[in-house]
């Protein structure tokens, strides 16, 4: 049954839409790095004093007044920071995060700044070093702390469906420990250092899906599992039987585990990949390994065309995100914006199963004008019953 | 030495086999160049094939440019100034702002491997050190790369003040990276995009019409 306008919340809207049946219009979500964040705050007039922490990406959260002046159905929610303070350098630009990576702010040409790594703390480490090295802790008190009260809050107060990340990746962060091309080399060269160390970082990971499902499980509609990049422009990073041979099993445990013990907690969540580029050929296993949502659609990356992959996958998995950000979002017309986020809601909004939003954290270069125009086009065109 | 043994130990990423045989041809009398362009060179450029085919990917071919680099480590110790003045050379950076550089050390090892002088700037390059090591090299192609849409403004930038400087006439510029298309590179007046590492190659040889 399509439920008339307005009747639906926009949890509910967020819920139906993953449950693979039509709500009353396809869902919108988003994430966004500081300098998108108060550009778009300016244009929207929102006069809202806030104490903004950048995330390693550079991304805010947005405020819950923020997102329903804008429209969002989904909020991404932050969690806590370790008590543990990590390293700490004598450059006001460098800094390192829990698990010891260097990142610095470096300026961007148009004006502000994006975080980027810079060094690699496991670049020339042994297997042997791997058991010394100083890993974060998932159960330091800080992770949880005031986190459920928060998190409790949105979900009692407010409409919006709740999308967070615990655990993170477990190949990406690999690379971001070892250097991405001293990684891929160790994937051919050195598989025995590979094993152990995804092995640690699953286990670690999964500490922090413990601590924080137990705390939150209850209020989560979405788990984004990752930043788990798989795809280059053209094809995926590593070939699907590597894929197979070396990263699949420990993700497997991960994500079994995670997903596992939120449905005990609620019943109704997902759990979604992000893995950005060209990665049709992965969508099988994926799929195996029982994932709900797929994020991002990159349009520009090769086989990621909305419509096969729908009719391909859309029964099996919802669909997050579509909207480009390497040409319409930062460089495209307002028109461009709206005619690509029809042609997105026209590929995969029917039958449900799509949350419309950004292919990654929306950038300073991307002017508030072309979020608008995404937004007011879900609003033209995202109605049920699609007829585009 | 078997040149069809050295060009199979590219192919397959033996680093030891490829160091050997060189070190072997050497031996035996053969020249450098004569090693690099029909055993390193055919090597990598079926590397490159693999890669554009969809059979190797990244970790593979990064394992075979690591045992060619191995191999071109002991010719560029012998090298005359005359066999390098007979390479096309390449300058090659990530631009100003862009410190993502996988893909850029991919385009150079590949490039060399290609018989290519390589000139690697590194990363967050400013325009002016592109123009300073593009007049001091006499480099035949200026090959700028960027990841993020933020970044690509600093590529007209650059191209701009090689053209200011002068010396627009005298390198052909050769862009890539994820966001960039053939689109954007006619839009801001480069000579060629490529969209892989091995395309890059076959674009430097078209832009400086070598077989």
């Amino acid at each position: 049954m399509v439920k008339s306008e307005g009747s639906m919340t926009r949890r509910e809207r967020v819920v139906e839409a993953l449950d693979h049946k039509e709500p009353d219009r396809v869902p919108l979500s988003m994430s966004i790095t500081i300098n998108a964040y108060n550009n778009l705050k300016h244009y929207l007039g929102i006069d809202l004093e806030e104490d903004l922490n950048p995330g390693r990406w550079t991304e805010v959260p947005i405020h819950p007044l923020v997102a329903e002046k804008f429209g969002l159905d989904v909020i991404w929610l932050p969690t806590g920071k370790a008590h543990k303070k990590p390293r700490q350098s004598d450059d006001p630009n460098k800094w390192y995060d829990g698990w010891g990576v260097e990142w610095t702010k470096i300026p961007l040409p148009g004006g502000g700044y994006y975080n980027e790594m810079t060094c690699a703390p496991l670049k020339d480490a042994t297997v042997h070093d791997l058991e010394d090295f100083d890993w974060p802790d998932p159960f330091d008190p800080g992770i949880t702390e005031g986190v459920r009260e928060y998190y409790k809050h949105i979900h009692n107060d407010t409409e919006f469906a709740i999308l967070t990340k615990f655990g993170g990746a477990v190949f990406e962060q690999a690379w971001y420990l070892r250097g991405m091309e001293t990684f891929l080399l160790d994937m051919v060269e050195s598989p025995e250092f590979v094993e152990v160390l995804l092995t640690k970082i699953a286990k670690i990971q999964m500490g922090f899906d413990e601590v924080l499902i137990e705390a939150t499980g209850e209020y989560v509609d979405i788990l984004r599992l990752s930043g788990e990049d798989m795809g280059t422009q053209e094809n995926s990073i590593i070939s699907l039987p590597m894929f197979r041979r070396m990263v699949r099993p420990h993700l497997e445990r991960l994500w079994a585990y995670a997903k596992e013990k939120l449905l005990e907690k609620n019943p109704n969540a997902k759990i979604m990949l992000h893995s950005c580029g060209a990665v049709s050929s992965f969508l099988p296993d994926w799929i195996d390994m029982k994932l709900d949502v797929l994020d991002p659609i990159q349009p520009k990356a090769r086989g990621m065309d909305p419509f096969e992959l729908k009719a391909a996958f859309g029964d099996k998995l919802t669909f997050h995100g579509g909207i480009d950000a390497q040409y319409v979002l930062p460089f495209g017309t307002v028109e461009e914006v709206r005619a690509h986020t029809r042609k997105y809601i026209k590929a995969l909004a029917p039958g449900g199963g799509y949350i419309c939003a950004p292919v990654h954290n929306v950038q300073g270069d991307v002017p508030p004008e072309n979020l608008v125009a995404m937004r007011d086009a879900v609003e033209e065109f995202g109605y049920y019953p699609i007829n585009l | 030495m078997k040149m069809e043994e050295l060009v199979k130990a590219v192919i397959e990423g033996n680093a030891p086999v490829v160091s050997r045989l060189v070190v072997q041809g050497l031996d035996e009398g053969l020249e450098a160049a004569t090693i690099l362009s029909e055993g390193l060179t055919p090597g990598m450029f079926t590397v490159g094939e693999l890669f554009q085919r969809g059979e190797y990917f990244l970790p593979e071919m990064l394992f075979s440019a690591k045992a060619m680099a191995g191999g071109l480590e002991h010719l560029e110790a012998i090298f005359s100034t005359s066999d390098l003045n007979s390479l096309a050379t390449v300058v090659i950076g990530t631009v100003k702002g862009d410190v993502h550089d996988i893909g850029k050390n991919i385009v150079g090892m590949i490039m060399k491997g290609a018989g290519f002088n390589v000139v690697d700037l590194g990363v967050d390059v400013q325009a002016e050190r592109f123009v300073e090591v593009v007049s001091e090299k006499n480099a035949d192609i200026l090959a700028l790369s960027a990841l993020l849409s933020t970044t690509m403004p600093s590529m007209r930038d650059t191209i701009g003040i090689v053209a200011k400087a002068g010396i627009r006439d005298r390198v052909k510029i050769l862009i890539g990276g994820a966001p960039i298309t053939s689109e954007f590179a006619d839009e801001i007046g480069a000579d060629g995009y490529a969209e892989d590492a091995p395309g890059a190659v076959n674009e430097a040889k078209r832009l400086l019409k070598l077989s």
